[in-house]
């Protein structure tokens, strides 16, 4: 209630002048907004718990009838959701844009039929310039991705002619391609060669994969999980290839990385807090449907979680982290 | 009744004859034989024996309710606004047509569980050699559908040629493909995001996904177009009985002279043939394909489809209409839960339980009508 309070306290301070200018809005203060989240992939992924946790947070807090749907990876499922969204005269959708195009024309739709848009999770990988999403709450891909590589260089002395290996679930989604350019950049800065592997999202395929490409390749010097689950098994991969001091770090934050952090078998991990991924773009499409609040982009974090500060993320881990 | 001499007329479902009995007269003559067999049937009876009758009254009867509830209160259910009906129309014929080739597949005798990767490698390729290699446009869509019939040719192939059964022989094929899909999209030393958009020109995407009036789209009268094909294939050209013969009774077929395994492999092209046009259509509407799609489980979709629709999932009876209405009544499903804002965790659910339904109540009107 306390965050209600204070946005609510500023919203209520920007309505008055913002009234004058715009004298109609389309609800009114206690009138219910309909929002759908659509979670791009993966039914079952932990990764998305915290996203939707936040999302039914801000949902009860500012009384959205908030809805959420799986695309399954189908990027037709996802337009088939938000054009039915429109149909159904829903105030607002949160998309998550995971393939460049798929999207723009039934986002445009959506802007045009007078709903609000907040992209969540994956932006276009043209940002803004993409498609007519009004904002994007998510992590700077590349930033993050840097920063991973950096922090794996500098931790364990790497140096020119190692290799790492970089494995993600989904090579081809924007998010791998983003993350993959940021670690690479600093990994190419010194010196050091890399690879992208495709893992898929089972934990167990991700496992036998990892495994099998430390077995064929014994030289790698690191691992960098691009995505959670590939991210999580890094550690168990790198002892049954026989690398069992393989440094290896990745992003985000579940209960099994924050197992591996807390005992020292992975280095750190990138958090992109997706509890502000669900919260805020709920939080937006509320104000900017009952107060006409223009909504902006968010980096939900750059922030590296190791094992110096993980007692939070350990603690909440599937909840609000 | 089996005998020999001849290789028409195998079963009439329209008519509800027996599937798994060789008739050596043609058409007219069997289908006079089967009326007067059934004389004194009530016009429910022969309904009954349809194998399309149980999804016809499902899905007639939902409709109906989804369209008497539309109009008693439109503002709050959407179901017959304009743009709910353009998503039903754009979104059924992909099932729809992919549903098609699998279900001659299934009544031929056959399972096909590459139509996932056909679906996404058509399009992909056809992405690659408009973007990257600079092909004319007619070219590119020549490729994609060359991919089908290429598939679906090898699919025949290992399956009666080295006599592996289908199930697994179109498993290997499933795999195969996500690796050529990956070989295609791999660019692990660039960062380059690895989807392909698919641009294909105004002109093109107007004919095949562009919108004609109101909701109606391209999309629906080329399911039609299909549909009445696979129809006039099925029950209007030999091959459609001898589809039915080889998946029905394939030694009673082989004994009145059919090459059960050419028409098998036809069935094979056939099927991968409509993967690859349904997979052309949904990357045109969506500009864009991704190597991941090959995970979303669209072979099961299909084949969920098919056996909603009546298709015997042993061969020897189905009907075009079935299978149609098995994917719209999926879809139709679908887009229900999420106009009522259900959760989208409860689709999965509701298809298994529709599919296991369908399936009793095929095995039930099956052991009613032989």
């Amino acid at each position: 209630m306390h965050i209600r309070t204070r946005v609510a306290g500023a919203a209520g301070a920007a309505l008055l002048g913002l009234a004058i200018a715009q004298p109609g809005f389309a609800k009114l203060d206690n009138d219910e907004v309909d929002v759908t989240l659509i979670v791009h992939c993966c039914p079952g992924n932990v990764f998305f718990e915290p996203l939707m946790y936040g999302a039914r947070e801000a949902a009860r807090l500012f009384d959205v009838n908030l809805d959420i749907q799986n695309a399954e990876g189908d990027p037709s499922r996802q337009v088939n959701i938000i054009e039915t969204a429109i149909a159904n005269r829903q105030d607002g959708v949160i998309p998550m844009i995971s393939v460049d195009d798929a999207l723009t024309e039934s986002i445009a739709k959506a802007r045009a039929a007078g709903l609000a848009v907040i992209a969540s999770n994956i932006d276009d990988s043209r940002g803004a310039a993409g498609t007519e999403r009004q904002a994007f709450v998510g992590q700077d891909f590349i930033a993050s991705g840097y920063i991973i590589g950096s922090r794996m260089i500098a931790e364990h002395g790497l140096e020119a002619g190692d290799h790492c290996v970089a494995p993600v679930e989904f090579p081809d989604l924007i998010y791998a391609g983003k993350r993959y350019e940021g670690v690479k950049k600093a990994l190419d800065e010194a010196g050091i060669t890399s690879e992208m592997i495709g893992t898929g999202d089972q934990v167990a395929e991700n496992l036998n994969i990892v495994a099998e490409y430390l077995l064929a390749n014994p030289e790698t010097d690191c691992a960098i999980g691009l995505g959670n689950v590939p991210t999580s098994v890094l550690p168990q991969a790198a002892e049954e290839a026989g690398l069992d001091d393989l440094p290896n770090g990745g992003f985000d934050v579940n209960p099994r990385i924050m197992e591996n952090i807390n005992a020292g078998r992975t280095t750190a991990t990138m958090d992109q807090q997706p509890f502000w991924q669900g919260f805020l773009p709920v939080m937006f499409i509320a104000y900017d449907v009952r107060y006409g609040l223009v909504p902006g982009d968010v980096n939900t974090g750059n922030g590296v979680v190791d094992a110096m500060n993980a007692e939070n993320a350990t603690r909440f881990a599937g909840t609000y982290r | 009744m089996a005998a020999a001499g001849g290789e028409e007329a195998f079963r009439n479902p329209m008519a509800g004859e027996n599937v798994n009995t060789v008739e050596t007269r043609p058409d007219g003559a069997a289908e006079g034989a089967a009326q007067g067999r059934y004389a004194r049937d009530t016009p429910w009876r022969r309904f009954r024996r349809y194998p399309a009758a149980n999804v016809v009254a499902v899905y007639g009867t939902f409709l109906l309710i989804l369209i008497v509830v539309g109009l008693a209160v439109p503002d709050h259910f959407r179901f017959l606004a304009a743009g709910n009906l353009a998503v039903l129309i754009q979104s059924i014929p992909v099932l729809g047509i992919l549903a098609l080739g699998v279900g001659m597949l299934m009544i031929a005798g056959e399972f096909d569980l590459s139509v996932g990767g056909v679906y996404t490698l058509a399009p992909y390729l056809m992405g690659v050699s408009l973007n990257d290699w600079g092909w004319p446009l007619w070219l590119a869509v020549s490729l994609a559908l060359l991919v089908g019939v290429v598939v679906g040719f090898a699919n025949g192939l290992i399956t009666t040629r080295l006599v592996i059964p289908s199930f697994i022989a179109t498993l290997g094929m499933m795999f195969f493909l996500r690796g050529v899909v990956r070989f295609f999209s791999s660019d692990t030393r660039s960062s380059s995001s690895e989807q392909e958009s698919i641009f294909p020109g105004e002109t093109f995407e107007a004919i095949l996904t562009g919108r004609i009036l109101g909701p109606v789209h391209a999309q629906l009268l080329w399911f039609v177009g299909f549909a009445v094909l696979a129809f006039l294939i099925l029950n209007r050209h030999r091959l459609g009985n001898h589809m039915f013969a080889a998946g029905g009774n394939r030694g009673a077929a082989v004994a009145v002279g059919i090459d059960t395994e050419r028409v098998k492999r036809t069935a094979f092209v056939l099927c991968s043939l409509c993967a690859a046009v349904a997979g052309v259509m949904a990357a045109t509407r969506v500009n864009a394909v991704i190597p991941s799609q090959t995970l979303t489980g669209l072979e099961l979709q299909a084949i969920a489809a098919c056996v909603v629709g009546g298709v015997f999932l042993f061969g020897g009876r189905g009907t075009v209409l079935g299978i149609c209405l098995g994917a719209a009544l999926i879809l139709t499903v679908d887009n229900l839960l999420i106009l009522l804002r259900a959760p989208g965790i409860y689709l999965q659910g509701f298809v298994g339980a529709i599919v296991i339904l369908a399936v009793i109540v095929n095995t039930w009107l099956a052991k009613r009508s032989s």
